[in-house]
């Protein structure tokens, strides 16, 4: 991969990614690092990089094995608002999501994120998880359900 | 909840954490910047090896005048505890007694005289030492409080190395001394059949460093015995897409015969490849890790968790006297320092901002950049110790520090304690 390639590709889907990883491990300087560092990664290895068919699914892949390492580094299993992007409107939305999405199991949390954020079919979150297309209908099943539940909680609490 | 609407509110949520990241230009700077560190940070990581499969590269090492040494004696220090788990020791008295133990002087095989040196530690538990005969070396391979041993004298202006050692058999490299750790190693090996026998030469030609160049040097380490021969890993120090694995083998039962060598595969340089017990784990260039069974080489299955722990690793290594993984994640000397059991997948943390740990049962021993310090993971209480040992403290049974390299003074040989001498409980200070 040459390089006005990888820039081309870092500058197009650095962001997207960023807000991907995100959503996966809930703290936002961690995503930020953890897709640097996949982008490090893959500059590394950039001749094989290349030839890689989907060269951001490897990227989201790197980027949140390493968040997972981090968080175990840090204990960065956030609490409600910490490591949280506040800025913007709809805050209050936006931390009840979080809230909601930390109480995933997290094979339902990925499944959830790769399928309805990244809008990937069941079966490309089934290759990017590992794990069979029936698996992946239960994870997203069970996960909706849940964050259905918490957040219309949530926003009962609210009114009360 | 509606998909779409989950879509929407999903969209929105994530969008919020989009920040603009450095430039491009940042990214492949930074990726140049650690290719050219790891470099010297393999070096780091060929420590891990030393300790981990005990490869012990002769180190140039001066004669030193004799002097007069304290009486020999693996007792415990006057201060310490008989019974390990004695309680009522403050941490200071904890700490004391850990520091006294690893000041005193080890007993050595008789057959070294009063100012020999510890080499090393093999996998097996055997301990290596050595000591000056007139102006030869003679090193010597042995249990820790067992005077017998596999022994084997160099010649004028040689070093040996101890590599590999079961009940019987010892296999040692002998060459000429090293001006330092980044000259060739080059020399041959040769077998003790048994305590007292003499030594005969397997290979007349071996090399554990191959060149002087950084690019293409390659290592030869985790040396073992099984199934009558002695097995090797060899490895290129430097990351590239030609890096490959090899494996190298010599049956013991010859004499002045040829090694053969076979290729594992192609390994990712940014990824240290890891033994565990009689697998090998390898970080292929496709960013996968394959597993393959030293024995008869057939594929293995990866242990539970393995490629999700290990991806982020920045260096691993074996520990002594646990069947665990010790990995760390970050960088030198802010490393934070986890433990792995492939058997079961599970991890925990040892410590964090340190350059070096070893576990064994409940305690972490830790070289951090404020010195070393003794942490127990039962209680969670730490303290520090007031050693400025320069070389790994390996927790076990025995605990082994190995004396400074590559220049061992008699005063500082390294020395060997039976756990069950110290205190292994930390109070709150």
């Amino acid at each position: 991969m040459d390089t006005d390639a990888f820039d081309r590709f870092y500058a197009e889907r650095f962001g997207v990614l960023v807000g991907q990883v995100y959503a996966l491990c809930g703290n936002r300087a961690v995503a930020a690092d953890c897709v640097q560092e996949a982008f490090v990664r893959a500059w590394e290895r950039r001749a094989d990089f290349a030839g890689y068919a989907n060269k951001e699914a490897w990227i989201r892949t790197v980027a949140g094995r390493l968040s997972v390492s981090r968080w175990r580094r840090h204990r960065l299993e956030v609490g409600l608002g910490e490591g949280l992007s506040v800025a913007g409107p709809d805050v209050a939305e936006r931390l009840a999501l979080h809230a909601a999405l930390r109480q995933l199991p997290v094979q339902q949390r990925h499944a959830v994120v790769l399928h309805y954020l990244v809008d990937l079919p069941v079966a490309a979150v089934a290759a990017e998880l590992g794990a069979g297309e029936g698996t992946v209908r239960v994870w997203l099943s069970r996960g909706r359900a849940r964050l259905s539940q918490l957040l219309e909680d949530k926003e009962h609490d609210h009114a009360r | 909840m509606r998909d779409d609407d989950l879509r929407a509110r999903l969209g929105a949520y994530a969008e919020a954490a989009v920040a603009p990241g450095p430039a491009p230009s940042q990214i492949r700077a930074r990726a140049g910047r650690r290719r050219t560190a790891r470099l010297g940070g393999v070096a780091v990581l060929g420590v891990a090896a030393v300790v981990a499969a005990v490869v012990l590269v002769p180190p140039l090492v001066e004669r030193q005048a004799p002097v007069a040494a304290p009486a020999p004696s693996l007792a415990p220090p006057t201060s310490t505890p008989t019974s390990p788990m004695t309680t009522g020791l403050t941490c200071t008295q904890v700490a004391a007694a850990w520091d006294n133990a690893l000041a005193a002087r080890p007993v050595f095989p008789a057959s070294l005289g009063p100012d020999a040196w510890l080499r090393g530690v093999l996998p097996t538990g055997q301990l290596v030492a050595s000591a000056w005969v007139g102006d030869q070396q003679l090193t010597a391979v042995y249990q820790a409080g067992v005077q017998a041993s596999l022994s084997v004298l160099t010649g004028a202006g040689e070093t040996a190395a101890a590599l590999a050692a079961d009940a019987t058999t010892g296999v040692f490299f002998i060459g000429a001394q090293a001006a330092d750790d980044s000259e060739p190693t080059r020399g041959r090996l040769v077998v003790v059949d048994g305590p007292g026998a003499p030594p005969r030469v397997l290979l007349r030609e071996f090399w554990l460093r191959s060149s002087t160049d950084l690019a293409t040097v390659r290592m030869r380490t985790h040396f073992k015995i099984a199934d009558g021969k002695l097995r090797w890993l060899d490895w290129p120090q430097a990351p590239g897409p030609d890096a490959v694995l090899r494996l190298g083998e010599v049956p013991l039962n010859e004499t002045d015969t040829v090694a053969t060598t076979q290729t594992l595969g192609r390994i990712d340089g940014t990824i240290p490849f890891m033994v565990w017990k009689d697998l090998l784990l390898r970080h292929t260039p496709d960013g996968a890790w394959e597993a393959v069974n030293l024995g008869d080489l057939a594929p293995a299955t990866l242990p539970p968790g393995w490629a999700a722990t290990l991806d982020g690793a920045t260096r691993g290594g074996v520990p002594s006297g646990r069947d665990t993984v010790i990995f760390y994640l970050g960088d030198d000397p802010h490393s934070a320092a986890w433990e792995y059991d492939p058997a079961t997948g599970g991890t925990r943390q040892l410590a964090t901002d340190v350059r070096w740990v070893s576990a064994y049962q409940n305690l972490v021993v830790a070289h951090t950049v404020d010195g070393w310090l003794l942490r127990d993971l039962a209680t969670g209480h730490t303290v520090p110790l007031a050693t400025q040992a320069e070389r790994p403290i390996l927790l076990g049974d025995p605990v082994v520090l190995l004396p400074p390299y590559p220049t061992p003074a008699p005063q500082t040989p390294g020395t060997v304690i039976d756990w069950d001498t110290l205190p292994h409980s930390i109070p709150d200070c």
